[in-house]
């Protein structure tokens, strides 16, 4: 199974741990973070960018600074290479294995695909090429929804769609989860989940329907918090629930809302 | 992810192979597209073109449909030459020689020698693309950029990086171009989505409004088949291919080769006389004029129809 986080954001973290450390820790678990800065003509600064390049050099992924139109090709040029990349590596060390096992010691060195033989190596990438189509994959969105993203969500959730589309035509198992963050206070959470491992968002009327208003952005919870969520398996078990039963309320009651959040709805 | 850093090569740099030998000299960058770059070289007095992947793995992919296409083809009018590795400073750059095709893009070509040879052009894709789905794989990603167009309306389709087999998901496509983008169907790779791709191509080469690029400032739940088929309706250029071209958006037919007849059909009963005054038309701008030339148009399909039918 290989395991991804898109980290879609558009400014620094200013709460909690550092997000560079939570994705070093992803990368230690066998999870990549990619990073894509969501920036219109001349927003987020110096601080942000060199921020956003950190996060996805120790994440062992890619990032980008890129507008809202340009997005959903951003995210599928992301996933595929990512894919492409962890396969190729995993194929490099099968065959520095094979090749030592074949007793070639005193070749002068390690063989990686590059060093192939051409005829070879085409072959090899038959097989990098059939694994990568074929190989289970699961990609979690995680959207910083603080204030300055709220314009942009919906370019957020059309590049999500879109990236759907793209993992509908493949063979291998391929599923997404969407989280943003901040999560609701009550009860307290880093990320809030929009919707769990689905093969299929066409139900989904609207992805980012309940946001906080805080205004703070926690980048770095929010990577642990996910990043324990893929690994374990679950959110913390309380705030799961919630985001699962919430939406009924939410559409039936309204009224009940303060401020975009659920005021009196207890689990 | 590391990238390695990919230098450009200057004039007169000479690459040799490592595993064949064989020595070419750089003339000029080509061009630049989304998995390399592509240098005008030399080897004696013969031109080249070299294409230098950023990734090894995506260069030798397309690479190994190049040679299937040129086996499939039985060596004549080889379009690929050889592929090799230049090794410089102790880094490795993949590469592999091509045909030059001294030509224009296909919109360039139109705008040049005028739209009627949207015909030619129009059949020699689709007997390119007929090949590849024989052989088992689908094209991809079919756009302008990809369409190279030399004397006589020749055609040959650069950058096979989006080349996909049949059946699975498409590795790398254009927006605009892409039967998801509106909402037409899915990514898996299939003779209708290149089809789809074609489509496309043809409205973005004669719509004189535009609207293929401007549907990209639209929202997506707007971008849909409908958007297409007004194109195709209102298009003055789509003319004698309309009815071909909403079969092909509304996913009719099940194979390029039943397109490919269908198209012919198509250019066959075009008006010979009447294309040619529609080519020179749009320098007069003569309103009532277009509006007579409709009407006439109209009447001789009518007449057509009812002669054939």
């Amino acid at each position: 199974m290989l395991k991804q986080i898109i980290l879609i954001t558009d400014g620094c973290s200013n709460e909690g741990v550092s997000p560079v450390v939570a994705a070093a820790q992803a990368q230690l678990e066998g999870v990549i973070v990619n990073v894509i800065g969501i920036v219109n003509e001349g927003e987020l600064g110096d601080r942000g960018a060199a921020e956003i390049e950190a996060i996805a050099r120790a994440g062992g992924g890619i990032s980008r600074m890129v507008s809202p139109r340009r997005l959903a090709q951003t995210v599928q040029m992301m996933t595929h290479k990512t894919v492409m990349h962890t396969i190729r590596g995993m194929v490099n060390q099968q065959l520095g294995q094979v090749l030592k096992e074949t007793g070639n010691s005193h070749s002068i060195k390690p063989t990686t695909l590059e060093e192939l033989p051409l005829f070879q190596r085409a072959q090899v990438v038959k097989v990098i090429e059939n694994l990568s189509e074929t190989a289970a994959l699961q990609i979690a969105l995680l959207v910083d929804a603080s204030t300055s993203m709220r314009p942009k969500l919906q370019a957020v959730e059309d590049a999500i769609r879109d990236l759907m589309l793209s993992f509908q035509a493949r063979k291998g198992l391929s599923e997404i989860a969407v989280f943003h963050f901040p999560g609701s206070p009550q009860p307290s959470g880093v990320i809030e989940m929009d919707t769990c491992w689905t093969k299929d968002l066409a139900k989904i009327a609207n992805l980012f329907y309940k946001l906080n208003m805080k205004g703070t952005t926690p980048t770095g919870p929010a990577l642990f918090r996910l990043l324990q969520f893929m690994t374990h398996g679950e959110l913390n078990q309380e705030e799961h629930r919630v985001a699962a039963y919430s939406r009924e309320p939410y559409d039936a009651f309204p009224v009940n809302r303060k401020d975009g959040m659920l005021s009196d709805y207890v689990v | 992810m590391t990238t390695s850093f990919d230098p450009t090569f200057p004039a007169a740099t000479t690459i040799t192979g490592k595993w064949n030998k064989r020595a070419y000299e750089v003339v000029y960058l080509l061009g630049e597209g989304s998995n390399g770059r592509v240098y005008l070289v030399r080897r004696g007095k013969l031109l080249f073109a070299m294409k230098m992947g950023f990734d090894s793995v995506s260069l030798q992919s397309e690479i190994n449909v190049l040679q299937a296409l040129r086996k499939a083809e039985g060596g004549k009018d080889p379009f690929y030459i050889e592929a090799d590795d230049f090794i410089q400073e102790g880094q490795n750059f993949p590469y592999y020689v091509m045909e030059y095709v001294r030509g224009l893009r296909a919109a360039d070509f139109l705008q040049r020698n005028g739209n009627d040879w949207i015909y030619p052009i129009g059949s020699h894709i689709l007997r390119k693309l007929s090949v590849l789905h024989a052989l088992g794989w689908v094209f991809g990603d079919l756009k302008n950029e990809n369409v190279l167009v030399s004397e006589f309306g020749r055609t040959e389709l650069i950058d096979y990086g989006g080349v996909t087999p049949l059946g699975n998901a498409v590795k790398q496509f254009t927006e605009v171009y892409d039967r998801g983008y509106w909402a037409a169907g899915s990514r898996t790779a299939d003779e209708g989505y290149d089809l789809f791709s074609f489509g496309v191509l043809l409205l973005q080469l004669t719509d004189d409004q535009d609207r293929i690029a401007l549907s990209q400032q639209m929202i997506p739940q707007n971008r849909d088949v409908g958007y297409l088929l007004e194109i195709v309706r209102t298009s003055p250029l789509c003319g004698n291919v309309a009815p071909f071209l909403e079969k092909v958006f509304l996913g009719k037919y099940s194979s390029v080769k039943e397109a490919e007849g269908e198209w012919k059909a198509c250019l066959f009963q075009a008006p010979t006389k009447q294309t040619a005054v529609l080519t020179t038309l749009p320098a007069v701008r003569v309103p009532w004029l277009t509006a007579v030339f409709a009407v006439s148009l109209a009447l001789l399909s009518f007449t057509l129809y009812l002669t054939f039918q």
